[in-house]
């Protein structure tokens, strides 16, 4: 299955056998109508095997592109991608042509995306789409590969996986796509899967069953989870740790209830109290004022600081601050977490 | 697929009833007595009516349209008033010239316009791309004549690559066939092509803006596989529509380069049966052209059933 994978670099200082995805300092750049714009700063993370971790923030956060440039699927013309290390594994991806990438996307790192309605060809079958990954990958006959796809169909759910394999993705539903999606994610037996909003378009009761097959997976094959999202309930519902991206940087970093009982960044302070939650009153959800800046207009000092309560002199000027380690497990990169005491939800 | 094929030509049914009525129709359309016509000015009454009855033009129209019909069923479209060469006949050697030269063209015009579009839709931006829409706006604006010329000049008189004019049917020389038909082929092509590229062009960058192209790359599908599969299937749909309308117009632009190459097709044959009113060979004519293009359609719907699922019946 690896015999088309490009050797493997000499190993580097330390490639423990449990990280299965290391990132440091990953900057993205796109080009924009004034120039080239930085749309990641210097976001670093690992990810251990069987993890999952959650990347949250808002839509223009950059948490899509960071995973998008991960994965070598960022656009190669209008999209610049430097990082110290981007390691699967001991493959080292900074190192790769873009040939060497094919071999990594799907056998390495799978995707889900957002949108089940168009994220299959509409016009060949969907038997055909998973078949075809592992067709490319792991060389297998088409009747061997048939026998696979429906294989996979059948572990997620799809009922009657024979007639389904020959249908077209017009004729299924929403929630049966996604499905149909995670099963050419899973056929390869990634070591990293990104799924990206797999759930923010399904309806809720779809939803909790997609999550559940997601989680059932994991455990079965022993998979990395990177789950994009900018639903809390979501990520409270499924990551063992979470990274808050705010304007192109991480704000904040924790285990999951450690990051729910006590954030220690206002960003995150303020998501929480946006979220709505059975035991309030309906009328007293709390929204975070203003909107993210745009690409190429950053504030100086704390990008955070325009929209932020507790802004100071400090806040508002110099560089933007370093992200300080908490704790083994916490980071943030609020100027004023000493004195602050942030309210998380019990 | 069955199905569809089959409600399909169906449906072509009504359609050729109405054609038959429009080219039997062109007898009372067309000014003036064939007879007197045929009889010649000197002719006296007698004559023209002996001749009109020898055309059995005398009988009420109903029945002579129903002659007509059931002649044509059986492969007989009567006979040339001049020549008295079967109009059957004469279709039988001009046709498959103007199929041959028909389909040179629609093959050249593909084999431009497919990589050409890949290419600068791939490479949208570039000095590639910006010379290839200027290509095909030459391509479209230019004249086939005028162009037909040009390439006389150059490849002909010029270079002395290719013959000038004249025709030899494929299965008599199959090299000199391909000399002969290059130089008409292109000059019948090369409007096509700029057609088809800035369509394709235009549908790929569409297509390549897709979730599921996205997720085709995120398979780790080679490039050529995503292009080649995954785009190229969807981007076809415009490619075909555009296809479909240019065939009946390849059938009417051969009339003109057949006369410039000198290529004895049908439109030769028309343009001298329109000239002389020889009625019976327009009829003929028509009649087959209109086939040509339904049977064209055909397969443009057809292709749009491959191409697209859901507009296959269940």
């Amino acid at each position: 299955m690896t015999q088309t994978l490009p050797p493997s670099p000499a190993p580097g200082p330390t490639t423990d056998t449990d990280t299965t995805l290391l990132v440091e300092d990953l900057v993205v750049e796109v080009l924009t109508e004034h120039g080239w714009a930085t749309v990641v700063d210097g976001v670093s993370f690992r990810v251990a095997r069987g993890e999952t971790l959650g990347i949250v923030g808002e839509s223009g956060s950059g948490k899509s592109v960071t995973c998008l440039s991960i994965a070598g699927l960022m656009p190669a013309r209008q999209t610049r991608v430097r990082a110290t290390t981007l390691r699967v594994l001991d493959h080292d991806l900074t190192a790769l042509t873009p040939k060497q990438m094919d071999d990594i996307r799907g056998p390495r790192i799978a995707m889900i995306f957002q949108e089940p309605m168009t994220s299959l060809n509409p016009a060949f079958t969907v038997g055909d789409q998973i078949a075809e990954v592992l067709r490319r990958h792991e060389g297998l006959s088409r009747r061997a590969a048939r026998e696979r796809a429906i294989a996979l169909l059948d572990r997620v759910g799809v009922p009657s996986p024979e007639r389904r394999y020959r249908q077209y993705p017009f004729e299924f539903s929403g929630g049966m796509r996604q499905r149909v999606m995670i099963a050419i994610a899973l056929a390869c037996h990634p070591d990293v899967i990104i799924a990206d909003e797999p759930t923010t378009a399904l309806d809720v009761t779809v939803q909790a069953q997609i999550l559940e097959l997601l989680r059932e997976l994991q455990r079965e094959h022993g998979m990395s989870v990177i789950f994009i999202t900018h639903d809390l309930g979501v990520v409270a519902d499924v990551c063992d740790r979470v990274l808050v991206m705010y304007a192109g940087q991480i704000v904040e970093g924790a285990p999951i209830t450690e990051l729910f009982e006590q954030p220690r960044h206002p960003y995150m302070e303020g998501l929480l109290a946006a979220m709505p939650r059975m035991d309030q009153p309906a009328g007293e959800l709390a929204s975070i004022p203003g909107h993210p800046p745009r690409v190429g207009a950053m504030p100086d000092g704390c990008r955070f600081h325009p929209r932020c309560r507790y802004a100071d002199d400090r806040c508002t000027g110099g560089g933007s601050p370093e992200l300080v380690q908490l704790g083994p497990t916490h980071s943030t990169r609020c100027l004023r977490h000493p004195e602050l005491t942030l309210r998380g939800t019990p | 697929m069955l199905k569809f094929f089959a409600m399909r030509v169906l449906t072509t049914v009504p359609v050729l009833v109405l054609v038959t009525f429009v080219a039997f129709g062109l007898v009372l359309l067309i000014p003036g007595d064939p007879a007197v016509t045929i009889a010649g000015p000197d002719a006296t009454v007698q004559q023209v009516a002996a001749v009109r009855e020898r055309l059995g033009l005398d009988r009420p129209v109903v029945v002579q349209y129903w002659d007509w019909v059931t002649g044509a069923l059986s492969g007989d479209l009567g006979t040339s008033l001049f020549t008295s060469r079967a109009v059957s006949t004469s279709i039988a050697d001009g046709l498959p010239v103007t199929i041959a030269l028909a389909g040179t063209a629609l093959v050249i015009s593909l084999l431009i316009a497919v990589p050409t579009a890949i290419l600068s839709a791939l490479r949208r931006g570039t000095w590639l791309d910006r010379f290839a829409t200027v290509g095909s706006s030459l391509g479209i604006a230019l004249p086939s004549f005028w162009l037909g010329l040009v390439f006389v000049l150059i490849f002909s008189l010029g270079l002395g690559w290719l013959p000038a004019t004249g025709y030899v049917a494929i299965e008599e020389d199959p090299a000199a066939w391909l000399a002969h038909i290059l130089l008409p082929a292109l000059t019948l092509g090369i409007a096509g092509a700029a057609e088809s590229t800035r369509q394709l062009r235009g549908s790929i960058i569409g297509v390549l803006q897709q979730d599921y192209i996205r997720t085709a790359r995120s398979k780790g599908l080679r490039s050529r596989m995503v292009i080649g599969k995954h785009v190229m299937k969807n981007a076809s749909v415009p490619l075909v529509t555009v296809l479909g309308l240019q065939i009946t117009g390849l059938l009417g632009g051969a009339v003109l380069v057949e006369q410039i190459f000198g290529v004895p097709g049908l439109g030769q044959i028309a343009i001298n049966a329109v000239t002389t009113r020889d009625i019976p060979v327009i009829q003929g004519i028509v009649l087959v052209a209109v086939l040509v293009a339904v049977v064209c359609n055909l397969l443009v719907d057809l292709a749009y059933g491959y191409l697209n699922p859901k507009v296959r019946p269940r």
